[in-house]
């Protein structure tokens, strides 16, 4: 019986290819929808946590946060005079890298490194070339091991005495040296003020502050001495943010602890007073991320859903019309013996199937929309077609044949077939 | 009205070399039905009364009413009415427009149920039967011919005359082998493929009676069988029902106001208002596979 229903529904499918195409339409705009969406949102997912991969999820940002007045921890927070920029927090000094390198206190850390980032203008005699500009300490090498292709970092000493030294990074390189060749020893200018070149770093596209490869890296000390002096209230420079390195991955949360009891410390917070910076892991960011993106992958899955249900009403409109134009062959088999359940069998499998059809369209249709994307990102990222949406959509387009094809099923099961024959 | 019926010739049995003489095509010839069933001629009787006794009733209604409520007006399409159709009965109901033929058509079809009565069909009881037990008993024990044709579309003959055979529950095989010998029967067999739209008319019909023949019914129920063809087509269909009623005993009925098809049965039912106002059997009645027409 459920092959000769589906030879009927093939049958009635092809006897009105257009309309039938017309109407699994709906279906497949929103199957396809939900394939190319889904995929293109885990392959967004994955891709961002390919890059959180490459920097390592032991990560962790210490970033300087404003803590309003008379709240009590501005102490160390906002530098009075010329230099103080409005609204900018200045809670985070290199005195609390210092204190942050004391094994004693923070025995998870690993490393530790500020960072102060700005616009870089650089001249290689006439050859410009505008990049960023990161300030750190000898230290951010060990964040992954950012090695050099000419050169070698700056030393301790040489941060410590505020020397005019530059590393390019390999993008910046290549526009500022398009001839190539060794750097080292050269003179360039960042923002009008002579450094010498002292290295030139390995390719390391991606990272969460953006590509790195177009930075110019400088000793903080050097940078805030000649560049963007910043002190605190205290006199201690001011570092930006920092960030730290755990020793393993499993040791973050005793590090964001260590490092949030020794920054309290050091900046004099009461016991109930607010922290005037944030800690948070690469994990926490990562998280967020993924939430950013599971809700985004959701809210399109819930617009293609949409359109499947109208596509659902398509196909019950013309289930009616089909089974109101066959009222005499409904009457007929009918009067032959099927009972009405065979009928509401036969029309349920006919739209069954026609929502089938056009979801099994609607998935290659999807797919092919998002290998185009991934195409036209030249591969950047990956759309990833999983056999759970596939399976979700095939589900679901069958759903949507079920619920809309039953009305209509079971009003020609419910036709009298006295009058059904005499149709005409 | 039928006042030439008395003057045409005795009755007589259809002789099976006759069929396969006609020059008309298709048509039902040596294959399927006069070998293997010629011994079942001799049960081509005359419905008189002794006969009457010793054959097996197939249909016994008692006091069948069937009322309709319009609005407020009550209207009677059927007032008491009793008939018995024996096995092996040709029998044309015939009634004008608005006698209560349909009605009473609907009724011994199982489509419709008695306001009131009893119908006793091949020995079961329908009248209290639900929807779903009625349509196992058309399945089962009815043949439906109807006036037109109604096949499936775009479907091939032998798979519209197996469709009560799938409501049947009859297996691939099986439900292939006796929709072909039905086919065979009603002298389609080499057109088991055509597509019932690229039949004629008279073709078509002969896949619906083929459709009727394949479950073996107990009755068939033809309304207005040659209702939608010429009078040359009506009559081959006329021989055609002529043949299965004396060859293999099919117990036929036809629902007709059309008296070249009550001439050709053996006993004719009027109906007019609700009731049965005649019921008589056939003296001369004309033999259609030897050309005989009714003419007015």
């Amino acid at each position: 019986m459920f092959k000769e229903n589906l030879r009927v529904a093939l049958r009635a499918i092809a006897a009105n290819k257009l309309r039938s195409v017309l109407t699994m339409l709906g279906i497949i705009i929103g199957v396809s929808a939900v394939i190319s969406l889904v995929a293109l949102g885990n392959g967004v997912d994955q891709f961002i946590n390919g890059q959180f991969a490459k920097q390592g999820s032991n990560l962790v940002f210490i970033i300087p946060v404003r803590v309003e007045q008379g709240k009590g921890a501005n102490r160390a927070g906002f530098a009075a005079g010329p230099n103080s920029r409005q609204g900018q927090s200045l809670s985070l000094t290199l005195n609390d890298v210092e204190a942050l390198k004391n094994k004693s206190r923070v025995p998870d850390l690993a490393y530790v490194a500020p960072l102060a980032q700005g616009g870089a203008r650089a001249f290689n005699g006439d050859t410009k070339y505008l990049g960023s500009l990161r300030a750190t300490s000898p230290d951010y090498r060990h964040f992954n091991n950012w090695g050099t292709t000419y050169g070698d970092w700056f030393d301790e000493a040489a941060y410590n005495s505020k020397q005019r030294v530059a590393l390019i990074g390999s993008y910046a390189y290549t526009k500022l040296f398009p001839d190539g060749g060794d750097p080292v020893g050269l003179e360039i200018r960042l923002n009008d003020i002579a450094f010498r070149v002292i290295g030139v770093l390995k390719e390391r596209s991606g990272g969460t502050q953006g590509s790195e490869d177009d930075s110019i890296i400088i000793p903080l000390t050097t940078f805030r001495e000649r560049m963007q002096p910043l002190k605190n209230a205290k006199g201690q420079t001011v570092a930006g943010f920092v960030l730290a390195q755990a020793a393993d991955q499993d040791k973050v949360d005793a590090m964001v602890q260590q490092v949030t009891d020794v920054l309290r410390q050091e900046h004099g917070i009461q016991f109930a007073g607010e922290d005037d910076f944030s800690v948070g892991s690469q994990r926490d960011l990562q998280n967020t991320v993924g939430a950013v993106t599971g809700a985004l992958t959701i809210f399109l899955a819930a617009i293609a859903g949409i359109s499947l249900f109208v596509g659902g009403i398509g196909i019950m409109n013309i289930m009616l019309v089909s089974v109101t134009e066959r009222t005499r062959e409904i009457g007929l088999r009918k009067a032959i013996g099927a009972r009405r359940s065979i009928i509401l069998m036969q029309f349920v499998a006919e739209s069954i199937f026609l929502s089938l059809l056009g979801g099994t369209i609607g998935i290659a249709l999807g797919w092919g929309m998002a290998q185009l994307v991934v195409i036209f990102s030249n591969g950047s990222f990956q759309a990833l077609v999983t056999p759970g949406s596939v399976a979700l959509a095939f589900g679901f387009s069958a759903f949507v044949g079920l619920v809309f094809g039953v009305y209509p099923a079971w009003r020609a099961s419910q036709l009298n077939p006295i009058e059904a024959l005499r149709y005409e | 009205m039928f006042g030439n019926l008395l003057k045409s010739k005795k009755p007589q049995a259809i002789e099976t070399n006759g069929l396969s003489d006609d020059d008309m095509e298709p048509h039902v010839n040596g294959n399927g039905v006069s070998n293997g069933l010629a011994s079942n001629a001799s049960r081509f009787t005359m419905n008189n009364g002794v006969s009457e006794l010793i054959r097996k009733p197939v249909i016994e209604t008692k006091g069948i009413t069937k009322t309709y409520k319009m609005g407020d007006e009550v209207l009677n399409a059927l007032s008491g009415v009793d008939i018995t159709i024996y096995q092996g009965d040709l029998v044309a109901i015939m009634g004008p427009s608005g006698s209560g033929k349909s009605t009473l058509m609907n009724i011994v079809g199982c489509l419709d149920k008695p306001t009131s009565g009893t119908y006793k069909l091949d020995g079961v009881d329908v009248e209290k039967m639900n929807d779903d037990q009625l349509a196992g008993i058309r399945n089962q024990k009815i043949g439906f011919v109807f006036q037109s044709f109604n096949l499936l579309r775009r479907t091939p003959s032998i798979e519209n005359v197996a469709q009560p055979l799938i409501y049947a529950n009859v297996g691939g095989r099986e439900r292939s082998k006796r929709s072909r010998e039905a086919l065979e029967m009603v002298g389609l067999g080499k057109r088991l493929h055509h597509h019932a739209n690229e039949l004629s008319g008279g073709q078509q019909q002969r896949v619906a009676i083929a459709r009727a023949l394949v479950t073996d019914p107990a009755i068939i129920l033809a309304d207005e069988p040659t209702g939608n063809l010429d009078s040359k087509t009506g009559a081959e269909i006329m021989c055609l029902f002529q043949t299965l009623n004396a060859q293999r005993g099919m117990t036929i009925i036809f629902v007709t106001h059309d008296p070249r098809i009550a001439s050709h049965c053996k006993r004719v039912i009027r109906i007019a208002d609700g009731r049965i106002i005649g019921d008589d059997a056939t003296v001369d009645f004309l033999d259609a596979c030897r050309g005989d027409t009714f003419r007015e």
